[in-house]
């Protein structure tokens, strides 16, 4: 499979009056067509900062890329001027949000909001753009399809409203599609049905998903591969299979034990403690190491690289050879 | 049947205003009579004029008479008091509708550039001009470009409502601060349905600044907007007594300066009715235009 795209080196940072704040701390990711990555991270880890800067949609932040490449299809989306980026936005890389209640704006029809970005991709008259607007309202699932494109968003419930912005986002046909916490807003039954209807349509058309959300069984269900982020950084990255059933750095391993689990009596629920670093006093060495039961002292020194073990790659000395030979010869 | 709700509302305002022009103090029947008149003559002047029965018993006399259309006659010249305000009705909204046209264009075109280029010059040659439009009382803006385009430049008539011309000046001094009013409504109602979450949504979809903020953040800010300028309007009806005397302008706040000055009861009772209705209608057009605006408070 040919890699649709490739971050490399990716750092934003929000500007203050006299500092700059680093949110995402290079990373390193790329995406093969037709696959699904999920990025997994709890609060504050800088995967929603990751996805905007992909788009560049940083406008509304204080936010802005300091440096790395965004390579989609070979173009660096970084390099582009936003007159430039705007053709990509829509057509080649979509978005869907999390909050479904309010990323449709309140005092459009639907039909407006949905012909609007066909009209601007394509070359679809209005009366066709209104066509291929009602079939993509019915290809994600939404009944009575025509009467919905003379409604406003108020009118419909939240899971409705979702498929509505998923079915704008997709009209027209994007390559990738990177959803921020989609079904983070939802209740459990409709979460369900809109992960099936990502899928459906990932199967369906071809796209790269990015998957961005906090939940872990989300990601058990939905992606591919994964990559954990965690303050900023990517601490792990593997296929999900292996990620679930060895998860290698002590950030994942917290993460997947604290997952409730069906049939065992647990009178307290499993939580790492501590919380994510703050972004003005990141810890020397390896920014897990305030919370990591497994510290040693050389993770307060120094930042650790990424290791490979059983096809995960994962950034912790526990996982350094050359360290454990060391130890084994001391 | 909002419409009929008005109905009780204008009974009240006819009440308080009635009682209210009553207590002012001065006598009518003694300026209509004359300085020099005997003490009969004024009496009768004042039975005549029904000063001299209960003060609830003159309301239900006036009351009566408006419901069949009647405002009374003037003490002062015994015309009709009808016929006298439709003279000068006409001026009078003329200048109400321009002053409010051009306040709610320039302004809401100023608050646009300044949101759109928040923090920018145009943002702040915008607010600069509406803080001044704030800031100048609106006789003093009056004067000064009646010193200016009528004595110096000699452009526009110093006065009066003769020809088109002789609007210009007096709706650019009425107009002023209500554009400024407009201008920083604009601005800030703008500036927060920009930071919303559906703009990001219309730049996800790859759309231009234009689109962003005329075709969805400019509609979802003009709440605000109108109930401001429709109050602003409500205040204007009244409110251009100021420069209407400054500009010497033959509408109704001269009238309503005169009236008060010769104690005309039924004139200045009709004049607040006629302002106080006119705010209703205009609050009554803004909840309806609301509508239009916002499909959420639309009226089945």
């Amino acid at each position: 499979m040919a890699k649709l795209l490739e971050v490399n080196n990716l750092q934003t940072g929000f500007k203050n009056s006299n500092d700059t704040l680093k949110v995402v701390r290079g990373i390193d990711f790329h995406l093969e067509e037709g696959e699904i990555l999920g990025i997994v991270g709890e609060s504050g880890s800088g995967k929603s900062v990751t996805a905007l800067s992909i788009m560049r949609l940083l406008h509304d932040t204080p936010g802005e890329i300091l440096s790395g490449e965004v390579n989609y299809k070979g173009t660096d989306l970084t390099k582009l001027t936003e007159k430039q980026m705007r053709k990509y936005r829509g057509k080649e890389v979509s978005m869907i949000f999390q909050e479904p209640m309010t990323t449709l704006n309140p005092v459009l029809k639907i039909g407006r909001q949905m012909k609007e970005v066909i009209l601007l991709h394509t070359e679809l008259n209005r009366k066709q753009a209104h066509q291929h607007a009602v079939e993509t309202l019915e290809s994600v699932g939404i009944p009575r399809a025509k009467d919905i494109m003379n409604e406003y968003p108020h009118q419909l419930s939240g899971g409705m409203r979702q498929r509505v912005v998923i079915a704008m986002q997709i009209s027209c046909n994007p390559s990738l599609l990177i959803a921020d916490e989609p079904t983070t807003a939802l209740d459990v039954t409709i979460q369900k049905q809109i992960l099936k209807l990502l899928k459906d349509i990932q199967k369906k058309t071809g796209m790269g998903i990015i998957f961005i959300t906090h939940d872990l069984g989300v990601v058990s269900k939905i992606c591919d591969r994964v990559n954990v982020m965690y303050a900023g950084e990517i601490v792990e990255s593997a296929e999900t299979r292996d990620l679930f059933n060895h998860p290698k750095h002590p950030y994942t391993k917290g993460l997947i034990e604290s997952i409730p689990k069906l049939g065992h009596n647990q009178e307290r629920l499993s939580s790492i403690p501590g919380t994510v670093p703050n972004l003005n006093d990141m810890p020397k060495g390896c920014t897990f190491s305030p919370r990591c039961n497994f510290v040693m002292d050389r993770c307060h020194a120094e930042h650790p690289d990424f290791y490979e073990t059983d096809n995960i790659s994962c950034r912790c000395f526990l996982y350094d050879q050359i360290a454990e030979e060391r130890m084994s010869h001391v | 049947m909002r419409i009929l709700n008005l109905i009780p509302l204008l009974i009240i305002v006819s009440f308080v205003v009635f009682m209210f022009v009553h207590i002012i103090p001065g006598d009518p029947a003694r300026l209509l009579a004359g300085q020099d008149a005997t003490r009969e003559e004024v009496e009768l002047a004042r039975s005549v004029l029904n000063l001299d029965k209960p003060l609830l018993q003159q309301y239900f006399i006036y009351m009566s008479g408006l419901f069949v259309g009647d405002l009374g006659f003037s003490i002062k010249s015994g015309a009709s008091v009808a016929q006298i305000i439709s003279d000068r009705i006409l001026p009078s909204l003329g200048l109400t509708f321009a002053s409010i046209v051009w306040a709610t264009v320039v302004g809401m075109l100023i608050g646009i550039l300044s949101a759109t280029f928040r923090n920018r010059w145009p943002d702040q040659l915008g607010m600069l001009t509406a803080i001044s439009g704030i800031s100048l009382p609106n006789f003093w803006v009056g004067l000064v470009i009646i010193q200016i385009f009528s004595v110096q430049l000699g452009w526009f008539p110093t006065g009066g409502a003769g020809s088109w011309q002789s609007y210009i000046m007096p709706s650019f001094a009425l107009g002023a601060g209500i554009m400024a009013i407009i201008a920083r409504f604009t601005r800030s109602s703008l500036v927060e349905s920009l930071k919303q979450d559906y703009i990001r949504t219309g730049r996800s979809k790859g759309l231009g600044k234009g689109s962003i903020v005329f075709g969805h953040a400019l509609k979802n800010s003009l709440i605000p907007v109108i109930t401001v300028t429709g109050l602003q309007f409500g205040f204007l009806l009244g409110g251009s007594v100021v420069v209407e005397t400054v500009f010497s302008f033959p509408g109704l706040g001269t009238l309503l300066i005169d009236s008060i000055q010769f104690r005309d009861y039924p004139v200045i009772q009709a004049l607040i009715l006629l302002f106080a209705l006119q705010f209703i209608l205009v609050n009554f057009i803004v909840d309806i235009i609301y509508g239009f605006v916002n499909p959420k408070i639309r009226y089945d």
